[in-house]
């Protein structure tokens, strides 16, 4: 029983590993409108684009 | 068991008594076949043993306690309360027996551990002469069996087989039939006819009702399934030869389409399973040893043990959000307890175009060029607008004179081999003891291609490791690896090579590389326009622990890396040819070498998978449970970079380095995905007569908007075994019926976007990605720019799974002892909530956003057939199936996707779209009456049917709006395959047929253009059969193909059922000769076994094609090879 007892632990750790993975997952080479407006140059190149010429 | 019931039938009175005696022979054979490995002659343990009046069955009691002997009898036969007093000292339980049986007029048979006590039965030995028969019992591939059991027909007494696979019966009548059976074997009967000395051979059961397939998380008996899986075995996928797993399971399975437009080196194929289920991704799920992957090919097809497919909802549900399409599941090879053999197989072989394009010489070419110009000069007074008269006569001796001014180029001999080269070598170890189990293989692949600087090699590593801890705990540890080096000339020369006309140098008199058609010259681009070098590696790695705390409860735990590094190198040369005369006059580059490019990429992507599953398994009477509850987690991550230089002054060092910095370029990206399951299964039956089946799974998928992406996909289905019914059971011939039902749903969230021209996974369709811009701004006097950025798209945030809802109708029938076996499907698929992207109003300055809207249907049926049976020594099976779909599209929210092939609301999936044909127009007056696509329209040019205008009735104008209907479906109806296998003695041989009933192609492009590009070659199937002016009325009314022309070249080639013909197609797929070594033979130079083998592939194909073209050949593609392999296996 013992023996049982310490094969589950083992088992419990390895399925510790299998830990979840997040599925809140964004776009991680580009902008996207999830994510932008974090920080201030994000803000400020979004004011540029105010200025483009051919809208 | 059923073959000695139904032969005892009415034949004993006592019937009953001796089906209770069979089950529990039935059971006692069982045990011991289980504990046949642990059997020791337990029968030899020396006792002492006293007991006075005591009953049978307390001394039998006595000797199980004292010993690890078990006692079997049957409770009517022996009076168990009897009494007798017994005494014996230090003696063998075998001895005991003997004296005691015979005080009590019994009889004893001894099965391992396992004691069986019998009734004497007089009549058996007065009647006829008793033998006593032994003999060794071997597998196919000639190993010894242990554990098979060896039975009289009709009686109970049997025995089984020792370690060795010997095994020894007395007491057999000698006009009796030894029934010799065993676990995974067909079972066989032979007569004993006097004969004291017995050898068989038992054969794997391939097709068998009891073989065992593998579902989702889990494998069943085949005769339990309830939902629609389809089943091949791993030899039929090594026996087709083919490097690549996707291309071997053409015409195996019904129900799965299997195509392929080229034959190039490591070419793949297309596959789809019951149809088309959606407008986006309709790749199946492929699942490796229970974990997803991303590619079957990346499995080398020797390692294969066995494929399902999943093709119902209800068995593919268990994988919810990703099995819509289908799901293939593929077991590699695995060692067995006892195994050792080292085996080596090598293959040399060629491939072979199965038909190469011929194209008009070059004097004929002159001649239809001069036509072509002709007609289009509206055939004025010159008919030799482009190549005189006499040069024209003259040309043999014009180009012996001068071959740098009359060139005469036979591009096609130029370019293509007669025949490509191709080897495989596969090494595998295989050792089993009880504790570890291993499987090794290395396999080495390399094919050549037809022409040049072409070239496919693979390396594949598999090691397949069982380990048995405790009792409790057991594991196995996996690892995969993949190489393979993709090398290839600067461009495909194939389509270029087709169309270059003879007119037209290759190489100048001395040798040098020529003009081509102004720069278009494909054999110096192939000889020194650089390569493409794609290397790509794969690294994967399964480690799952089974823990077994009780009987039949298991919980498992499976942890499963894969990496991949994949590299690329294309080095694009400035190829430069000079002039004729002078060779240091430079005369220009090729059309495609105009400069020294380099670009290199590096990807590399993980995936990880991680199961938990529960199982639980248990029989209560005759209800029987089996419970599954899993959860999986996966997560996959892919990074991809680019690096290029351009205008390089050197052409020999293909590295970043030594590029000119001005033209460097490089980009880089990555995207990741994930998904969360929960999932379960209950599957329930009674008595084996009544199944049924419920599955669910909940899934996440990190694609879509935390608030919309879980969905549920539940499945139902059930069986009902009616040959298990007592009214079905007097029909003799029947063995097996069952009918089956099932309904269920399954998602799909591989969306696609559009990359320029092609579709690629969208990884976060839910999100709106920022664009970067640039804008100027005045920093005091100074214009800077600055960078700005906007999001530019519209995305809808609620977008979730397209669902797919599938019906089944499912029978299975053997029939005479099961050599006969049918199986036939009704299913339908209703997809709906496709992503498209519908109309929004255009002052919202966005374009139009995907929205879950789409439906469409599929419906189909599949049947599959066999016989399997032995005439003598020869043994034979056939097997066929046939199978039929029709995807129709739904309401696509009012959107179209418009081309010669279309999708629209009541179309086929890509069916044909264009005009109607009435043959060629053959007169002035009928053209004059006709309406016209445009003024260009002459005699001799493909006439068209004008069949409504914008009032809804025909408006005398041929217009694209009005004027093109639907012309039946792009997609193959009625495949089939057909195999054939015999053996007899030491060779074997099989032929494999395949093909499609009815397909709707069109002859487009260069297979039926003259000059394509303008200046291009004619094929050879135009001469003589165009409509020309120098032909008589006669042979214009026959004319197959519309008059040469190129100023309405637009018009006669567009899309309409002129060019559509029946593609279907009969073809040899495989036909294979072995022939195994007698075992004496390959035994004296200490081998196990030696078998040589001869195999071809694709030989032979019936169609109704234009001559040299391969009916699933794309026209501008690689050619389909046939390949002809010779190969030995030896196993030490």
């Amino acid at each position: 029983m013992k023996n049982k007892i310490l094969q589950l632990l083992f088992l419990s750790g390895f399925i510790f590993l299998l830990s979840c993975t997040d599925l809140n997952l964004n776009p991680l080479s580009e902008g996207s409108s999830e994510t932008w407006y974090s920080n201030e140059s994000e803000v400020t190149m979004a004011l540029n684009d105010l200025y483009r010429e051919v809208f | 068991m059923k073959i000695i019931r139904q032969s005892n039938e009415g034949s004993l009175p006592s019937f009953k008594k001796i089906w209770l005696i069979m089950k529990l022979n039935f059971f006692l054979i069982l045990i011991t076949v289980l504990q046949v490995s642990a059997s020791v002659s337990a029968q030899n343990t020396r006792l002492d043993l006293k007991m006075q009046n005591a009953t049978v069955s307390q001394i039998f009691d006595e000797i199980e306690r004292r010993s690890d002997v078990y006692f079997f009898y049957n409770k009517s036969q022996i009076d168990e309360n009897k009494t007798i007093s017994i005494d014996y000292r230090n003696k063998t339980i075998d001895e005991i027996l003997k004296n005691l049986v015979s005080e009590l007029s019994l009889t004893y048979e001894i099965a391992g551990k396992n004691i069986i006590i019998k009734a004497a039965s007089p009549a058996n030995n007065s009647q006829q002469q008793d033998l006593k028969v032994k003999g060794t019992v071997k597998n196919a591939a000639g190993e010894t069996l242990p554990g098979v059991t060896v039975m009289v027909l009709g009686t109970t007494s049997g025995t089984i087989s020792d370690t060795n696979g010997n095994y020894e019966l007395s007491g057999v009548p000698s006009n009796g039939t030894l029934v010799f059976s065993f676990v995974g074997m067909k079972k066989i009967e032979i007569a004993v006819e006097g004969k004291s000395n017995i050898n068989t051979v038992l054969e794997e059961e391939t097709f068998g009702i009891d073989e065992v397939v593998a579902i989702g998380y889990g494998t069943v008996k085949k005769s339990d399934l309830t939902g629609a899986v389809g089943s091949v075995k791993g030899e039929y996928i090594a026996d087709r030869q083919t490097t690549q797993l996707s291309q071997a399971l053409q015409g195996a399975i019904s129900g799965v389409m299997v195509t392929r437009n080229n034959n190039a080196p490591g070419s793949t194929a297309n596959i789809r399973i019951r149809g088309v289920t959606t407008i986006g991704d309709s790749n199946p799920l492929i699942i490796v040893d229970g974990v997803p992957v991303d590619n079957m090919n990346d499995v080398n097809p020797n390692d294969v043990q066995d494929i399902s497919v999943l093709k119902d909802a209800a068995s593919a549900s268990i994988y919810g959000s990703r099995a819509a399409s289908g799901v293939i599941l593929i077991t590699t090879k695995r060692a067995k307890s006892g195994e050792l053999a080292l085996n080596y197989n090598v293959e040399y072989g060629f491939e072979k175009p199965t038909g190469l394009p011929e194209y008009v010489d070059v004097k004929r070419y002159m001649q239809m060029a001069n036509e072509l110009r002709w007609n289009d000069n509206n055939n004025n007074a010159n008919e030799y607008p482009l190549y005189p008269k006499d040069m024209i006569d003259n040309y043999t001796s014009l180009n012996a004179e001068n071959p740098n001014k009359y060139p005469n180029t036979d591009w096609v001999g130029l370019m293509l081999n007669s025949s490509a080269p191709r080897q495989s070598h596969v090494l595998s170890l295989t050792a089993g003891t009880k504790a570890i189990r291993t499987k090794v293989s290395l396999a080495y692949d390399k094919t050549d291609a037809l022409y040049d600087g072409r070239s496919y090699e693979r390396m594949t590593a598999r090691f397949n490791n069982d380990v048995t801890i405790t009792k409790y705990l057991s594991a196995s540890i996996d690892f995969s690896f993949k190489r393979s080096i993709s090398l290839q000339p600067s461009m495909d020369p194939i389509y270029v090579t087709f169309i270059s006309a003879p007119v037209y140098a290759a190489t100048w008199a001395d040798g040098r590389i020529a003009e081509g058609k102004t720069g278009a010259n494909i054999y110096a681009q192939i000889k020194d326009g650089g390569n493409v070098d794609n290397r790509y590696n794969q690294v994967g790695g399964k480690m799952s622990l089974d823990f077994t705390p009780f009987k039949g409860f298991k919980l498992s735990a499976v942890l499963s890396p894969t990496l991949g590094f994949d590299k690329g190198k294309n080095f694009q040369k400035k190829v430069s040819y000079y002039s004729a005369d002078d060779p240091t006059v430079f005369a220009g580059t090729t059309q495609w070498g105009t400069t020294t490019k380099l670009t290199e990429s590096r990807n590399d992507y993980t995936r990880v998978t991680s199961q938990l599953i529960g199982n639980y398994m248990k029989d209560f009477g005759a209800h029987s449970l089996n419970v599954m509850a899993g959860y999986e987690n996966y997560y996959a991550f892919n990074e991809s970079m680019n690096a290029s230089r351009d205008k390089y002054e050197l052409t020999t060092f293909p590295y970043l380095n030594l590029g000119p910095l001005e033209f460097r370029d490089n980009s880089g990206s990555a995207d990741e995905n994930a998904y969360r399951s929960y999932f379960g299964r209950i599957m329930y039956n009674y008595q084996n007569k009544y199944f049924l089946q419920g599955n669910i799974r909940y899934d996440g998928s990190s694609r879509f908007h935390e608030d919309y992406r879980w969905g549920s996909f539940p499945s139902f289905s059930a069986g009902w075994v009616l040959s298990e019914e007592s009214f079905m059971k007097n029909i003799s011939d029947l063995s097996f019926l069952k009918v089956r039902a099932s309904w269920g749903t399954l998602g799909n969230e591989r969306i696609l976007r559009k990359n320029g021209n092609d579709w690629v996974p969208a990884y976060y369709p839910y999100q709106a990605t920022i664009a970067f811009t640039n804008a100027l701004f005045f920093q005091g006097s100074n214009v800077a720019a600055a960078q700005t950025a906007a999001q530019t798209q519209y995305v809808i945030q609620n977008i979730s799974w397209e669902t797919t809802e599938s019906i089944d109708f499912g029978v299975d029938a053997g029939f005479l002892n099961n050599r006969l076996r049918f199986t036939g499907d009704y299913y339908q698929k209703t997809t709906k909530d496709m992503l498209l992207a519908l109309e929004i109003p255009d002052y919202i300055g966005f374009d139009n956003p995907d929205q879950n809207t789409g439906k469409m249907n599929t419906k189909g049926w599949e049947a599959e057939i066999g016989w399997s049976d032995k005439i003598g020594e020869i043994g034979y099976s056939i097997s066929a199936n046939i199978s039929d779909f029709k995807s129709v599209m739904g309401d696509l929210g009012g959107t179209e996707f418009l081309g010669d092939q279309i999708k629209k609301q009541g179309s086929e999936f890509n069916e044909w779209y264009g005009y109607v044909s009435d043959g060629l127009f053959q007169t002035e007056a009928d053209l004059a009456a006709s309406p016209l696509l445009n003024t260009a329209v002459k005699v001799g040019d493909v006439k068209y049917q004008d069949i409504s205008g914008p009032d809804g009735v025909p408006d005398g104008k041929i217009s694209p709006e009005y004027d093109r209907k639907l012309l039946g479906g792009s997609l193959p109806r009625y495949m089939y395959g057909t195999n054939l296998k015999l053996d007899y003695k030491d060779f074997d041989f099989s032929i494999v047929l395949q093909g499609v009933g009815k397909i709707t192609t069109r002859l487009e492009g260069l297979m039926v253009q003259p000059l394509m590009e303008n200046w291009g070659s004619v094929p050879k199937i135009l001469d003589g059969t165009s409509w020309s002016k120098y032909n008589t009325e006669a042979q214009n009314l026959a004319a197959k193909y519309p008059r040469l022309t190129q100023n309405n070249r637009g018009s006669n080639y567009l899309m309409s059922d002129y060019w559509l013909f029946n593609g279907a197609y009969l073809r040899l797929k495989n036909i294979t000769l072995g022939y195994n070594l007698p075992q004496v033979w390959a035994q004296k130079v200490s081998l196990q076994k030696v078998r040589i083998y001869a195999s071809a592939s694709d030989i032979l194909t019936l169609n109704k094609y234009p001559k040299g073209w391969d009916p699933e050949v794309s026209s501008t593609g690689y050619p389909i090879t046939a390949s002809y392999v010779f190969g030995l296996s030896v196993t030490f």
